[in-house]
């Protein structure tokens, strides 16, 4: 059950693009579970596969992972134990979290219900309604739970609730693809609405870290 | 001879209101003409503040309209000091929380707006035919004097519009989306704005230093993403709100390994709306009905292994009306 360090990051990064299915993305699973360098890695992925699509469609997103993968190859993968695998830890194939995250990385945000962001050290830790599908890996790594807490709500707040309604977390996070593309391709209108802004009012849930 | 009189000064009231009305109309036209002008050809210095219900965001924005296109930094002003930087080639984020650098270069043939705030194209005069245009008065926005325009839609199917456009630049000063109640659903609004004589290229440089960084660069492929398939064809979209018209066609990868979404962009011109047909979608990843964020609606129907989604900052009932007219041929 372990994911052999020299195609680790490759096999991050096929998880991400959703390549993954059975053994192949327990294992991975597993593998982010236990080490932080693989966490740092997954959200690098999702980043940079978010900011890239906000310019435009890539064609297959799996290069855009490729492309990283070099990078991220000199970087030194740590040896972990395996833990046991929780059942939550269920991978949304593709885009996940999608746009939210790089958007509100990169823009931040604030709520005027308690004057900023007040992000919960560990991701689903302020939102316990939604804890039980939260699927970041619980050790703390500053990477993740920085990206994390950048997006994660204050609990309760108008912001908490500003999300898709009426959708399962993995369609909502469909949405949000199709979302960013909508306003990629529609352009910004007489409004000018700048292409991130829908997407920043976006507030997503700990729980869409998958 | 008192009835034909006053028959007579009815005639010339109306003639002179509707001559009013057509200076108005007139004039709406050479505001929004301008504002297209300003948004492409200033250099600007701002601030300014988008607000969706509860949520606030405020960024400083410094514009440059160059030769060759515009260049731009936009910086959080909460927070940390997060930046993006973008021109018609590329959109670089400086990410000092994190370390991180991602550079993501465009695509050819498909450049980046040249500005996120403020039209960017033409804005064409059948748009009267959807939205009726008149002149709300004069505000001040950021210590400036701006013409305020209003566009109340004619029929149920799009929001309306209220813009704020600045007396000396042309330039928008604030928008905002308006529900059929004309109550604002979202706002963006300059707080600041500086016009200054030109903008060094310093100021358009990252304040902070990126050394040490993890940088990570992506680059576009050519020639994806526009062409059209036999696929998209086997759809017809049997309603649309008046005036909307197909506006781009292309087919989204989104996930590599699967087919391309298949993608369809309809406008009047200030709205817009999205068609999504994807197909072999997990159950888990399936929506059918209604769903909205902010002042953006969608609607997902299932018809047999596609998954088609519209979503479009138009009111529930557009999306919903055009999801349910999508047919397979």
């Amino acid at each position: 059950m372990t994911v052999n360090a020299p195609d680790s990051n490759e096999q991050v990064s096929a998880f991400v693009d959703g390549e993954l299915r059975g053994p192949a993305r327990d294992r991975v699973v597993d593998a982010l579970y236990g080490s932080s360098e693989l966490r740092r890695a997954w959200a690098h992925f999702h980043l940079i596969g978010d900011v890239v699509r906000k310019i435009g469609p890539v064609p297959g997103a799996g290069s855009i992972a490729g492309n990283v993968n070099a990078a991220l190859s000199a970087e030194p993968v740590v040896p972990f134990e395996p833990r046991p695998r929780r059942p939550w830890l269920v991978p949304l194939p593709g885009l996940a979290f999608a746009a939210a995250i790089a958007a509100v990385a990169v823009l931040g945000i604030r709520s005027l219900d308690d004057g900023g962001v007040q992000p919960p050290p560990v991701a689903g830790a302020s939102r316990p309604e939604v804890e039980a599908t939260s699927s970041l890996p619980a050790a703390p790594d500053p990477a993740a739970s920085r990206i994390a807490s950048a997006a994660a709500p204050p609990a309760g707040s108008e912001a908490a609730r500003r999300r898709w309604s009426d959708v399962a977390p993995n369609a909502e996070a469909r949405l949000n693809v199709y979302l960013v593309n909508h306003n990629e391709y529609a352009g910004n209108g007489v409004r000018g609405v700048l292409p991130y802004v829908h997407i920043v009012g976006y507030q997503p849930a700990a729980g869409d870290y998958r | 001879m008192r009835l034909a009189g006053a028959t007579l000064f009815a005639t010339l009231t109306a003639g002179a209101a509707a001559s009013q009305a057509a200076d108005e109309q007139r004039e709406i036209r050479s505001l929004l003409d301008r504002m297209v002008r300003a948004s492409r050809t200033l250099d600007y210095v701002g601030t300014f503040v988008y607000r969706n219900g509860s949520t606030i965001q405020s960024m400083k924005i410094i514009h440059r309209a160059d030769a060759d296109g515009s260049r731009e930094r936009l910086v959080a002003l909460s927070g940390a000091a997060r930046e993006v930087i973008r021109d018609g080639r590329r959109v670089t984020c400086i990410l000092p929380d994190d370390r991180t650098v991602v550079v993501a270069k465009r695509r050819p043939g498909r450049p980046y707006p040249s500005t996120v705030f403020g039209p960017e194209v033409a804005i064409g005069p059948d748009v009267a035919e959807f939205y009726s245009l008149s002149i709300a008065g004069v505000e001040r926005v950021a210590d400036r004097e701006a013409t305020v325009i209003d566009a109340r839609p004619k029929d149920r199917y799009r929001y309306g519009l209220r813009l704020a456009v600045d007396h000396e630049t042309g330039l928008l000063l604030k928008s905002e989306l308006l529900d059929d109640r004309m109550t604002a659903l979202e706002q963006i609004v300059y707080t600041h704005l500086d016009l200054p004589e030109s903008i060094p290229d310093e100021a358009l440089e990252p304040r902070i230093s990126d050394a040490g960084f993890t940088r990570y660069e992506t680059e576009a492929a050519e020639g994806a993403g526009d062409s059209s398939t036999a696929r998209t064809q086997e759809w017809t979209i049997g309603w649309l709100p008046a005036g909307f018209r197909m506006t781009n066609e292309s087919q989204d990868p989104i996930r590599s390994g699967h087919d391309p979404v298949d993608h369809r962009v309809y406008g009047d011109g200030l709205a817009s709306l999205s068609i999504f047909i994807e197909r072999g979608l997990d159950e888990g990843d399936r929506f059918e009905g209604p769903s909205s964020v902010g002042a953006v609606n969608a609607f997902g129907r299932i018809v047999e292994e596609f998954q088609l989604s519209v979503v479009g900052e138009v009111p529930g009932i557009t999306v919903e009306k055009v999801a349910a007219s999508i047919l397979k041929r």
